[in-house]
């Protein structure tokens, strides 16, 4: 008959492979933080992480003759950065561009925080075809704070004539990213 | 011309140069979506200060929908 022998006596010092033959109980055997190198919580972020994405969208219809900036209906996302080091990235989708249909038009865009960060671009139109344009627009903000922030789209009419995005039930996006610093 | 582009004109003859702001989730354009338009009334660094009480009087909906109608 072949013998087995039983270890009853703690184990301690350096514990070899060969003496972790069977499962461990992680829940009630382990303690301590697992390093990052083994997946463990105990990693911390390196600059250009990413720590988080958020995106909002919306198929509204916004229709504006307004000279100065509005903002583009739901259109609109909030972040709270984990650490003051941290940086936002912005990118802001908008689709279906569209000027009053029988005559030159432009608009601006822009993405705006309440704070006064903001980034636009300008976009000129002729008298025909005026349909499902569209455009993106990024932007990094570094905002040194971790108080909830709000980012949000805004456009503004360049001439006398009304101006839409969203015109045939397309989706507008903005999108944000904290970026460990 | 769609419902938007009828709507601006209807503004337009109403009263020239109107600055306004709508949002719809379709073509048609009903009085509850003009009562929610946002209409501009001044600016702040840029950005418009708007209000949903209409400051128009000369601008009512049956006003804007006939016009609409006409065209």
């Amino acid at each position: 008959m072949a013998l087995t022998v039983v270890k009853t006596t703690a184990l301690s010092g350096t514990i070899t492979n060969a003496q972790l033959a069977g499962s461990i109980e992680l829940t009630s055997k382990v303690t301590g933080t697992l390093p990052a190198g083994n997946g463990g919580t105990g990693r911390t972020a390196v600059t250009g992480n990413v720590l988080q994405v958020i995106r909002a969208s919306t198929t509204t219809t916004t229709t504006t003759t307004s000279t100065s900036m509005v903002d583009i209906t739901s259109l609109t996302v909030d972040i709270t950065p984990s650490a003051t080091s941290s940086k936002i990235y912005v990118i802001m989708h908008v689709a279906g561009i569209a000027s009053e249909s029988s005559a030159t038009s432009g608009v601006t865009l822009q993405i705006y925080r309440a704070s006064g960060f903001g980034t636009a671009i300008n976009m000129g139109f002729g008298s025909t075809n005026q349909l499902g344009q569209n455009a993106t627009l990024t932007a990094l903000d570094s905002p040194s704070s971790t108080s909830a922030l709000t980012y949000k789209g805004q456009m503004r009419n360049r001439e006398v004539n009304n101006i839409s995005v969203n015109i045939s039930n397309d989706t507008s996006s903005i999108t944000v990213m904290e970026i460990a610093g | 011309m769609n419902n938007i582009d009828k709507f601006y004109k209807a503004l337009f003859i109403l009263k020239p140069d109107v600055e306004a702001t709508l949002s719809t989730e379709k073509d048609e354009i009903t009085e509850t979506d003009f009562n929610n338009v946002k209409w501009v009334t001044g600016e702040n660094n840029g950005t418009a200060i708007t209000t949903k009480t209409n400051p128009h009087s000369e601008i009512t909906w049956p006003l804007v929908k006939a016009e609409m109608d006409k065209l």
